[in-house]
């Protein structure tokens, strides 16, 4: 530690003379400008960055209530468009879980019996794109049938099975080239009767669910918005407390910078600690969405679970709180700052 | 007139925005590590004077050089290193009534980006010097006037600055404990450094043997050289008292 600005100061010479060995003199000379001089400074600077960040959070610790009322406010303005976010998020798993059942379903000709269907559905199987196959015969078609409408009795009736076999068959990808690759190829066989997917039902959910989210995009810019002026506006009553810490901060020379200082970490704890609040108000809306919505899942036989946000999530949400904390506290001391001038 | 100058007024006018006329005309020099006073009647226009040094108000006309460094040119970022280079004796002191003396006498060091265990033992001295040892962890506000004074002295000589500014320093002082700081800013001359002060206390002032200048109404009226000093003065309507003057 006490080399250091010693070290700093004489190295120049140090390094010019010749006589030194060979060591001392690339250490000095490669440290010289770069680190040793500095580094004093950097440690006094990260040091009052510290203390001024401490400071900062001492300060709204004094007015408890009111620094709580701002964290939480921030926190409903980053909890709404969170939970909209989560939620058509979570749409969209679902939706893609759903198209991960994705199955091409093969209606045979009648006249296809039930084992030249399973050939069939042997030799699909053996393409490269498609991951299994179900066959349902002839039968089995006729008890599902019966099993899902109220036409059963009706069924009774025929003397003659109606219904053709089918195969359901898995693509190994459910990317849409390889979906529509298989159903290019199955529509030539002259077996088959009708080659049909969910597809153009997911599709077309899927394409509300982007609608939602370029919503919820607008909505998110909107609140972010509303945050920087929230934090803003609070920054610039707390200068407007502590006129005469400026005025005489900025009599005895301090910059700009300085003055700023102090401000920025006070929008910077707001930020971060409606962030907090935030992920509380979604852990909350999550934890009492979470039966219902799995309720109403169940009568659709999803497995789905409504799920939190991931830690990623959580991490994005903070960040961009503390971020917009910053921003916010940034724009409102840029703009006051300079009207408190000492005379 | 070998020594360099560095505070120069040049036909220096002040209009407050409110239309008074604080300062008309004005023209001196002081050389460097000069000592003087400043004195006139209340409203005469004594810290506006001291005010344009420091750039916490423009010359409307005319010019401020401070070190060779004209002041009109100087822009808003550069006045805080302005500032720096400068000790700041306030006449209603500016201290920071949340903090304490230490952390007041330390707040231009900090500032200046000093390494927390420099600054301890310059803090220390400088409340030493002004009579204040032992105060250091009390709030200013539990100090009288004129040891609230001191603090303010104590944080404009704490950082050594080259040029000190004094707006009326001994105030709230008694006449021993004037003549106590008096001396102090006289030593502080003695160490090379330019020293301005102003006062009301021409008792005070006429003992001391320094030079003097005389505001009335925002116009310098009198330029008393220094005892035994030839000061050089601008040659305007300015009539001087002393002898020795060009
Ligand atoms: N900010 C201001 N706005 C308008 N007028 C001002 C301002 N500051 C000072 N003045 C006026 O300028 C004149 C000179 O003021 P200044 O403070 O320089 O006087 P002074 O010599 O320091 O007086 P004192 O000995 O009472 O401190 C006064 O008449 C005062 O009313
Ligand atoms: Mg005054």
């Amino acid at each position: 530690m006490s080399n250091r600005p010693r070290a700093g100061v004489r190295s120049a010479p140090k390094k010019a003379a010749p006589r030194r060995n060979t060591t001392k003199p690339t250490r000095s000379g490669r440290n010289k400008p770069l680190l040793k001089v500095p580094r004093e400074r950097m440690d006094t600077w990260v040091l009052r960055h510290i203390q001024v960040m401490a400071g900062s959070l001492g300060r709204l610790f004094k007015q408890p209530v009111a620094s709580l009322l701002t964290a939480t406010v921030i926190g409903i303005a980053l909890a709404l468009p969170t939970s909209m976010y989560l939620l058509v998020d979570n749409a969209r798993d679902l939706v893609s879980e759903w198209q991960s059942q994705g199955e091409i379903w093969l209606y045979m000709k009648p006249n296809v019996s039930d084992l030249r269907a399973s050939q069939i559905a042997a030799e699909l199987e053996a393409r490269g794109d498609v991951a299994s196959t179900r066959l349902i015969t002839r039968e089995q078609a006729k008890a599902l049938f019966i099993e899902h409408s109220n036409l059963g009795s009706a069924m009774d009736l025929l003397s003659d099975n109606p219904l053709p076999a089918a195969i359901v068959l898995t693509p190994t990808e459910l990317n849409p080239a390889v979906v529509d690759g298989i159903l290019w190829h199955v529509r030539e066989m002259p077996q088959v009767d009708l080659a049909k997917t969910d597809r153009e039902w997911i599709e077309r959910l899927q394409a509300i669910i982007d609608l939602a989210r370029t919503f919820v995009w607008i909505i998110i810019l909107a609140l972010c918005f509303g945050v920087t002026i929230i934090v803003g506006n609070t920054i610039r009553l707390d200068i407007e407390n502590h006129r005469q810490e400026i005025i005489v901060t900025k009599l005895v020379g301090g910059t700009d910078g300085f003055v700023r200082r102090p401000f920025l970490y006070i929008g910077y704890w707001y930020g971060l600690g409606g962030g907090f609040i935030a992920l509380i108000f979604v852990g909350l809306a999550v934890a009492f969405l979470q039966k219902p919505f799995n309720n109403v899942l169940g009568l659709f036989e999803s497995s789905y679970q409504l799920s939190w946000l991931s830690i990623s999530d959580c991490l994005v949400l903070l960040t961009s709180g503390t971020l917009l904390g910053w921003i916010g506290s940034w724009i409102g001391v840029s703009k006051h700052l300079r009207d408190i001038e000492p005379t | 007139m070998c020594a360099a100058q560095t505070i120069e007024f040049h036909q220096v006018n002040k209009r407050y925005e409110s239309g008074h006329q604080a300062l008309s005309n004005l023209s001196f020099q002081m050389h460097a590590k000069e000592m003087a006073f400043l004195t006139g009647h209340s409203g005469a226009g004594k810290s506006t004077l001291l005010k344009l040094i420091a750039l916490i108000e423009r010359a409307t006309t005319g010019s401020v050089v401070i070190d060779g460094q004209n002041l009109n040119a100087m822009g808003r970022r550069h006045i805080p290193f302005l500032r720096r280079s400068i000790g700041l004796i306030f006449q209603d002191h500016q201290l920071l009534h949340d903090r304490s003396v230490f952390d007041n006498i330390a707040l231009p060091l900090i500032i200046a980006g000093m390494p927390p265990a420099k600054i301890s033992p310059l803090v220390l001295a400088a409340l030493e010097k002004v009579g204040l040892e032992g105060r250091d962890k009390v709030r200013p506000i539990m100090l009288s006037g004129g040891e609230q004074q001191r603090v303010g002295i104590a944080r404009a000589l704490v950082g050594r600055p080259k040029v000190l500014l004094a707006d009326e320093p001994t105030g709230n002082l008694d006449p021993e404990l004037s003549r106590e700081i008096m001396q102090l800013f006289v030593d502080y001359h003695l160490e090379g450094n330019t020293v301005l002060i102003a006062t009301h206390d021409l008792d005070l002032v006429a003992n001391m043997g320094k030079r003097v200048l005389t505001l009335e109404g925002g116009n310098l009226v009198q330029d008393i050289p220094a005892v035994g000093e030839v000061t050089p003065i601008e040659e305007d309507s300015i009539h001087t008292l002393g002898e020795g003057h060009e």
